[in-house]
């Protein structure tokens, strides 16, 4: 960097030492043809251009610029998550080994819409719990009337506007709609995918709907007359 | 070569630093601070009808931080496309009357991980008292000021009666 600077006639020249002359210290400054030292520089601007032209310092900030266009990808686009307990056996967790996990590729992106089918496996927050996420098959959605199972206490159920039916696929060892009833759409947080370890279970998410306990509502849901007010 | 540095690397310079501030800007009203419109006639005393803005922050519904009186703003279990703007008025483990005018007084304890929700107008509010309890998670944010018009802070709105 050279700075040029007219001051009364005389040229004064600034430039930054270069390495080759020994010393990192300060500022070599013309003045009238002849070479002065400056040693200790007071000036701010400069030791901030200088600070920023650094060029650890321009990678360490180019880097956290883009942090938050990571998280954003994380967060509505595609995460990694494991599965642990036996809920949705045999999707999830075949062999009850506890210490192995399925860990599978959770579309995030897919939860923006709030479009789901049936059949879906998804991962919620657990209603009674926000610390807890559990990842469950949604069977009916809102319309739909279904026949619930034992713990419930009503034989069926007309699903409400906004809200789903999930269960897990091993319907004896599982926490699911059964015991908390119909969960609201808000709290599904994303769509599990894929399972990605182990690889000899490679592959789609399968896709498993029961027709025989579901009665599909064929109707427009926005005229399910359910507290569609503020 | 020329072209590349005369005319593409520019607009590849102006995309990215306009991807790194709009997903900073996104970060920020998702996780700290935001602004947002509330609409509607629920929170009459509090907000207007016409559309309050009002600031809300979110490092209380994830620190569990929240308390009877707060000002909340969450996801309507009845549509998730849709925020609502209440207040708590029970947290789990509380007894709570459905409807204080009604004959026969229907009471309800409030389920754990559930809050209860109710609109200061009560009269013109669709909320818990409908729908039922809502679970925690939906929960987005905090109202801790309102920014137009009359810019104040919303505090906590429960008394406490002193005993005679």
């Amino acid at each position: 960097m050279n700075v040029n600077m007219n001051k009364s006639g005389s040229t004064i020249t600034l430039c930054r030492l270069s390495s080759k002359k020994g010393n990192d210290n300060g500022l070599i400054c013309m003045y009238n043809k002849k070479e002065f030292r400056i040693t200790s520089v007071f000036n701010y601007q400069l030791q901030m251009t200088q600070f920023f032209s650094n060029t650890a310092v321009r990678t360490i900030l180019v880097t956290a610029s883009w942090i938050p266009v990571a998280i954003f990808c994380l967060d509505h686009g595609f995460t990694i998550g494991s599965i642990h307990g036996r809920s949705m056996q045999p999707t999830f967790n075949p062999d009850s080994n506890k210490l192995r996990h399925d860990i599978v590729l959770l579309n995030r992106a897919a939860a923006i819409t709030h479009k789901y089918k049936r059949g879906d496996v998804v991962t919620l927050y657990l209603p009674d719990d926000p610390d807890k996420i559990i990842a469950k098959r949604i069977i009916a959605l809102e319309g739909d009337t279904i026949f619930t199972l034992p713990p419930y206490s009503e034989k069926f159920l007309r699903i409400p506007k906004g809200y789903c039916w999930v269960e897990g696929d091993d319907t004896f060892h599982s926490k699911d709609s059964n015991t908390f009833g119909p969960v609201p759409l808000g709290l599904i947080r994303s769509k599990v995918t894929f399972i990605l370890w182990p690889f000899s279970r490679f592959g789609r998410v399968p896709h498993i709907e029961k027709p025989g306990r579901v009665s599909v509502f064929l109707g427009d849901v926005n005229l399910l007359n359910i507290f569609d007010v503020d | 070569m020329r072209f590349y540095f005369r005319y593409v690397n520019p607009i590849l310079r102006t995309v990215s630093t306009a991807l790194r501030v709009i997903c900073a800007v996104h970060i920020t009203n998702e996780y700290f601070i935001e602004i947002t419109q509330c609409m509607g006639p629920s929170m009459l005393p509090t907000f207007n009808v016409v559309g309050d803005f009002v600031a809300l922050e979110h490092f209380s519904p994830r620190l569990r931080r929240l308390e009877i009186g707060d000002v909340i703003v969450c996801k309507s279990p009845t549509n998730p496309w849709r925020s609502v703007c209440k207040r708590i008025v029970g947290m789990p483990g509380d007894r709570i009357c459905i409807d204080p005018t009604a004959i026969h007084r229907k009471f309800i304890t409030v389920p754990p991980g559930h809050v209860w929700i109710q609109g200061d107008n009560m009269s013109n509010s669709t909320d818990s008292r409908s729908y039922g309890p809502i679970p925690y998670a939906l929960i987005g944010g905090k109202v801790f000021a309102r920014v137009w018009p009359n810019p104040c802070w919303i505090k906590n709105g429960l008394i406490t009666l002193e005993e005679n």
